[in-house]
């Protein structure tokens, strides 16, 4: 318990010095006697200006965002006993993709700032009802149902950047694709957090039958676990909370598939107990990510996506390696 | 007394009836062993018995209700089912493991009571696993496994228990004691049903035995009367000496596979 609490304290000391940090970097320093004082005078300051509509909504975004697919990623290698299992699995992130892109892509988002996650967010739930309606009914069916899904919604993107009108829409398509939390403002965030906290109350919601389901489905369900209930509630749930920020920030991956392996030996494996830690290092992993992208000294600035990409690949590694190991 | 009835349950898949009219009374006291040979319909029975499988046609009641007018946590305290070879999905400890097997009555949060802890660590030391509470349950050999698991469906202390081949994989002292343990739940006034291919084991402690071919239910009743070398013939198409069915001291020898060849 006390080692337990340990870490509990570890982890929230590493998410606060992770969004300080994120708060204090970028390309200009902000001096906090100045941020102190602007903070009570009646005209912001430039450098309050900065911290208020540029670094602080990025940085909610990334813990949110973060938090999320750490939560989501939890949630499903838990509900499909996988640890392959993320958040994309059930196409929910590639029904956001295209429906973001498609704003892009007709010009809605030009017409209208907030079209993109708008139009994100319908996607997601277009891909997540055509997961359930089809998926209905088992694990493996919904595993499935997902990947169709997901093969649909990309071949879309693909069409979307083939068809492209100008280049110029093509590039905007794929600089968006690529996922960053950068330059976004708290009208877009605004819009997709409602979404997000009925989504995360859904996802802790599977808690319990989460944890019955490390006997399998059948003694699962002999002790009392509604298993329809609990699929239904952990697609909604990621369809609702990955699918709103995946509309807000474009595809972000890795982070939903290695928050909940990085803290399932600390917890002892209990499902349940893997949520909630499994989001605060989501959130932890995807600040210092985003920190970091904008360290990392490159002509252009580093999107979040392939930094997580490119940081989340020798995990991969590390997994497969781990799993020759133990198992027989 | 609790009682468990199935009236002319049937179960069919791809047209085929896995279970065929099956009617049975049971009740609390009995230790019933279900025998047959693979693909008699055993597994599926015990399934629909326990609700976990809606059958075609007939119904199954606990106590006079049907099993799909009780509430799904209510059924979950009143009844344990065992599958057959069960599995952990995760390296979860022994001693969690077995707790699993209260989340019917857990309180709605919070972790586990201590009360409830202590009922654990008995039930652990019931199945010879106290020295093994913190391991790694995918760490446990095959027939360890098998007693966490049975320690996981008694820990509840659950008036029927329904178990699918809780002797798989046993070693003989471990698969006595498992059986033993079986009886003595009959003996303090629960049901116990399970599938059985160890029928030496089955003549000495089930009370009852019933017997399934091909979906039917050819014979049900007390083991001393219907556990038979007819009924193993008719059945198992084994030939079999059977003595003493029912009591501490009877045997089973298989004699040969097919009718009259040897001896």
């Amino acid at each position: 318990m006390v080692r337990r609490r340990g870490w509990l304290a570890l982890g929230l000391a590493l998410l606060l010095a992770a969004t300080l940090l994120s708060l204090a970097i970028g390309r200009v320093w902000l001096d906090p006697r100045v941020l102190l004082a602007s903070a009570f005078a009646p005209e912001p300051s430039l450098a309050w200006l900065i911290l208020s509509e540029v670094r602080a909504p990025r940085t909610v975004l990334a813990l949110v965002s973060g938090a999320t697919l750490g939560l989501a990623g939890a949630a499903l290698q838990g509900l499909l006993r996988n640890p392959l299992a993320e958040p994309g699995l059930l196409g929910v992130s590639a029904g956001a993709s295209l429906g973001a892109v498609l704003a892009i892509y007709f010009g809605f988002s030009t017409a209208f700032a907030l079209a993109t996650p708008v139009c994100g967010i319908a996607g997601a739930f277009v891909a997540a009802a055509i997961t359930l309606t089809v998926g209905r009914g088992g694990t493996l069916t919904m595993i499935l149902a997902g990947a169709a899904v997901s093969g649909v919604m990309g071949a879309g993107l693909s069409l979307a950047l083939n068809l492209a009108p100008s280049p110029y829409a093509a590039y905007e398509i794929t600089t968006w694709l690529l996922g960053s939390v950068a330059d976004r403002d708290w009208q877009a965030i605004l819009l997709a957090a409602p979404f997000i906290a009925v989504g995360w109350l859904c996802l802790l919601l599977t808690a319990r039958d989460l944890d019955v389901l490390t006997l399998g489905e059948a003694q699962a369900e002999s002790l009392g676990a509604d298993l329809a209930r609990t699929r239904l509630l952990a697609l909604a749930g990621t369809a609702m909370a990955v699918g709103a920020a995946t509309a807000v920030t474009g595809a972000i991956g890795f982070i939903g598939l290695l928050a909940p392996h990085l803290v399932r030996p600390f917890v002892g494996h209990q499902p349940s107990r893997v949520l909630l830690p499994a989001a605060l290092f989501g959130a932890i992993l995807l600040v210092l990510c985003d920190v970091a992208s904008r360290f990392i000294p490159t002509a252009l600035e580093l999107k979040l996506g392939v930094l997580t990409s490119l940081a989340g690949t020798p995990f991969f590694f590390w997994l497969v390696l781990r799993l020759r190991r133990t198992s027989p | 007394m609790t009682r468990l009835a199935a009236d002319r349950v049937t179960v069919r898949r791809g047209g085929k009836a896995i279970v065929d009219a099956v009617s049975l009374a049971l009740e609390g006291g009995q230790f019933v062993a279900l025998i047959g040979p693979n693909g008699a319909g055993k597994s599926t029975l015990l399934s629909a018995l326990a609700g976990l499988l809606a059958p075609e046609s007939g119904t199954v009641s606990l106590d006079g209700v049907p099993l799909a007018r009780i509430e799904r946590r209510a059924l979950a305290r009143s009844r344990a089912y065992l599958p057959q070879g069960p599995r952990a999905e995760w390296p979860v400890s022994v001693e969690r493991l077995v707790a699993l097997g209260l989340t019917p009555r857990l309180p709605a949060f919070g972790g586990l009571p201590d009360a409830m802890r202590k009922r654990v660590a008995e039930v652990l030391a019931q199945v010879d696993l106290a020295a093994h509470r913190d391991q790694p349950v995918t760490t446990l050999s095959g027939g360890e496994l098998a007693r966490a698991m049975l320690a996981r469906a008694l820990v509840g202390d659950p008036a029927v228990l329904l178990a699918d081949e809780p002797l798989a994989g046993l070693d003989p002292r471990h698969a006595l004691g498992s059986v033993a343990r079986l009886r003595g739940l009959a003996d303090q006034g629960k049901l116990v049903v399970a599938a059985i291919h160890e029928l030496p084991l089955a003549a000495r402690y089930a009370t009852h035995v019933a017997a399934l071919h091909q979906g039917r239910l050819v014979a049900f009743g007390p083991t001393a009367r219907t556990l038979t070398a007819a009924l193993l013939r008719s059945v198992f198409d084994v030939d079999a000496r059977v003595a003493a069915a029912g009591t501490p001291a009877a045997t089973v020898d298989f004699t040969s596979p097919v009718a009259g060849e040897c001896e």
